[in-house]
């Protein structure tokens, strides 16, 4: 699986899970942000 | 099912008050004006919703006032000569107890249900109530409320607004690249003026280095010139021999630094000098004859040993047994075992005193023998001595005579002194003429002119210097960009990388999308149905259906003759049954779970036939599902509770 459609997925499960159990909107961006980053300096290996 | 309320210093109502109250029926609080129904239905609002979060349900909570609003000097609820009220209810196995502050703090042991404010109070003040009162349609909260539809969106903002940042650092770079392709414009045009000037510079340096000055300046410039290499050549050499003559004097200095040396090599000679002396005192044939001397002792010493040894053996022999006769003299005795082991013990004695004598007498022979041979050696060390006089001889001649050569040398330096202060003089004395000559050719014009030229073109390369780092500047401060704290520093690549992440986010909004509308449409169908089966329970004739449109959440009335009504056309009393029907429609859909259903006089308000059918359904559904459900009626009396 590419790496675009593992984040992609990843994101997904991340939101469904968040809501899931009661939405804490700060922790998730955090996280949200940390992986489009980590995303970002992989591809720039 | 029982539960109890127990309230303290709630309203106007000062002290404990303790209601009971039971499940599977409908009960009726009944009173006159502030009689205390409402304390006791936000006692229970309070206790079944609180922490209260959402900021639309906070809002209802100030309206309904059992939260104190932004501009309220004190929490209504608590009795306004109190500081502390406290609420505690208890049903089944919940134990829920609330302390209520005057300065609005709340506190509660175990958190309740938000959602109770807006699924579980029938009352005038709630969110239904007012907007199908005022006509309004839009129910469209109700679903977002009553699903993680809300949530969802919440996240939806975040990747809208991620999304319109990453757009904007795609205009960003189409910007950057715009302006480098402008800047290596200018950077071209820039290096080939720098060319030009370059070519420029060159020839007038050229000029300049073969320009012809006044013949009679430059002969004497020559004249000057070739003098001061003379000079400055023999000042050369001069201080070449000097540093030589330095070096000569250092190593002549380590030969003259010799008396640790010669102590040394003096110790040594009286050492062997000693040696010899003690050697010449005694003559050999004295020493023969001493040796002579000792040997004959030592020949004793050795019968006398060898004649102890014998008797030694004969008392060994002897046979206490046979007789008692002596082994020498052979007279009879009375010998005993004693006395032949005291004798062979005195023999032994002697022995050894005979022997170590004949060993100590060895030992002077062998002296004696080593002093006439080391005499033999005396040639030998006198040999020696003679060899560390000479040394030491040549080490002191060598000594005075360095002393002498840097005498000698140092005379020799310091007559160069002058002659070096000559030379530096008549250097100052050229240097000062050549730089005459110097200020004279700056002062031929033309000359003065082409340096000007010259200077000029200098300004020009020095100000395309500055313009072309400037650019170059620009152009690499352009070349990166920062996304998410991460500096990129190829914009093709960040241009793609930033296209991935668009692609990513606009999926997860896509997601998000699908994600709201399930949640919406799953909340709206399922409060229709319940709405549906109710209005068919009922059996209202009124209206045919109340449901909330699938598209947009509005509420829709259809009556008998399959006519679309809108809501702000229907009466007053046709209002307040389609309230109660939503109501507890929402009631049974959202917060089933919870078995507490509120409600003030709007149902026992409406006609009574219609009355009568709420009342019936509300009794039937509190028996089939084992809830509290909690009416209150305004009368003239004192404050009843009663059980219908």
């Amino acid at each position: 699986m590419s790496e675009k459609k593992k984040i992609k997925e990843d994101i997904i499960k991340q939101i469904d899970v968040s809501v899931k159990n009661g939405l804490d909107e700060y922790a998730f961006l955090e996280k949200f942000e940390e992986k489009l980053k980590r995303y970002l300096e992989g591809r720039l290996k | 099912m029982k539960a109890t309320l127990k309230i303290e210093n709630i309203g106007q109502k000062l002290g404990p008050q303790t209601l009971s109250f039971n499940s599977g029926v409908v009960t009726l609080i009944q009173g006159r004006t502030a009689a205390g129904k409402s304390r006791i239905i936000k006692s229970f609002a309070l206790a079944l919703s609180y922490p209260i979060k959402s900021e639309v349900l906070i809002e209802e909570g100030i309206n309904f006032g059992i939260l104190k609003g932004g501009e309220a000097e004190y929490l209504p609820l608590v009795n306004s000569s109190k500081e502390i009220a406290n609420i505690e209810l208890l049903y089944d196995d919940v134990n829920r107890k609330v302390e209520l502050f005057r300065d609005g703090k709340i506190e509660i042991n175990t958190p309740g249900n938000q959602k109770f404010l807006y699924s579980s109070m029938l009352v005038k003040n709630s969110r239904i109530h007012n907007y199908i009162t005022r006509g309004n349609a839009d129910f469209k909260w109700i679903v977002d409320e009553m699903s993680l539809a809300k949530d969802y969106e919440k996240i939806l903002a975040s990747i809208d607004y991620q999304i319109k940042d990453l757009k904007s650092k795609e205009e960003e770079i189409d910007q950057k690249k715009e302006l480098i392709e402008k800047k290596d414009k200018e950077k071209k045009e820039k290096e080939s003026e720098q060319k030009r000037l370059l070519i420029k510079l060159k020839e007038k340096d050229d000029e300049i280095g073969n320009y012809k000055f006044d013949p009679k300046i430059i002969k004497e410039e020559n004249k000057i010139s070739k003098e001061l290499d003379n000079v400055r050549k023999a000042l050369k050499e001069e201080l070449d021999t000097r540093n030589n003559y330095e070096k000569e004097i250092g190593a002549f200095k380590k030969k003259v630094d010799v008396d640790k040396l010669i102590e040394e090599i003096k110790n040594k000679q009286k050492e062997k000098e000693k040696e010899a002396n003690n050697l010449k005192e005694t003559k050999v044939e004295d020493l023969q004859k001493e040796i002579i001397k000792i040997q004959d002792s030592k020949s004793k010493e050795e019968q006398e040993k060898v004649k102890y040894e014998t008797r030694k053996q004969l008392w060994e022999m002897v046979k206490i047994e046979e007789g008692n006769k002596c082994p020498l003299c052979l007279s009879v005795g009375k010998i005993t075992k004693e006395d032949k082991k005291l004798k062979i013990d005195e023999y032994n004695k002697y022995i050894k005193e005979h022997q170590l004598k004949v060993k100590e007498l060895a030992v002077q022979i062998n002296k004696k023998q080593d002093e006439i041979n080391k005499k033999a050696k005396l040639p030998e060390i006198e040999k020696e001595i003679s060899k560390i006089t000479n040394q030491l001889k040549h080490i002191i001649d060598e000594s005075e005579e360095s002393k002498l050569k840097i005498t000698q040398i140092s005379l020799k330096i310091k007559s160069s002194g002058p002659r070096i202060k000559s030379y530096n003089e008549d250097i100052g004395k050229c240097e000062k003429n050549l730089a005459a000559i110097q200020l004279k050719k700056q002062e031929d014009v033309k000359y003065q002119k082409l340096k000007n030229e010259k200077s000029k073109i200098d300004q020009s390369i020095g100000s395309i210097k500055e313009q072309l780092d400037k650019i170059e500047k620009t152009i690499n401060d352009a070349k990166s960009i920062e996304a998410y704290e991460v500096k990129i520093n190829d914009l093709d690549i960040a241009k793609n990388i930033i296209e991935e992440l668009l692609d990513i986010l606009n999926e997860t909004r896509n997601h998000l999308d699908k994600k709201i509308t399930e949640q919406r449409v799953g909340a709206a169908k399922k409060f229709n149905s319940s709405t549906e089966n109710l209005i068919r329970e009922l059996k209202f004739d009124t209206f045919k259906e109340i449901y909330l449109d699938l598209n947009d959440y509005r509420l829709k009335i259809i009556g008998n003759n399959d006519d679309t009504q809108e809501l702000s056309s229907v009466s007053g009393g046709e209002k307040a049954i389609i309230s109660s029907l939503l109501q507890i429609s929402a009631k049974e859909t959202y917060l089933s779970e919870v078995p507490f259903l509120i409600g003030d006089e709007i149902i026992l308000d409406l006609d009574s036939e219609r009355s009568e059918i709420f009342l019936n359904y509300l009794k039937k559904i509190a028996k089939e599902k084992d809830w509290f459900i909690i009416l209150t009626q305004i009368n003239n009396e004192d404050l009843t509770i009663t059980e219908l």
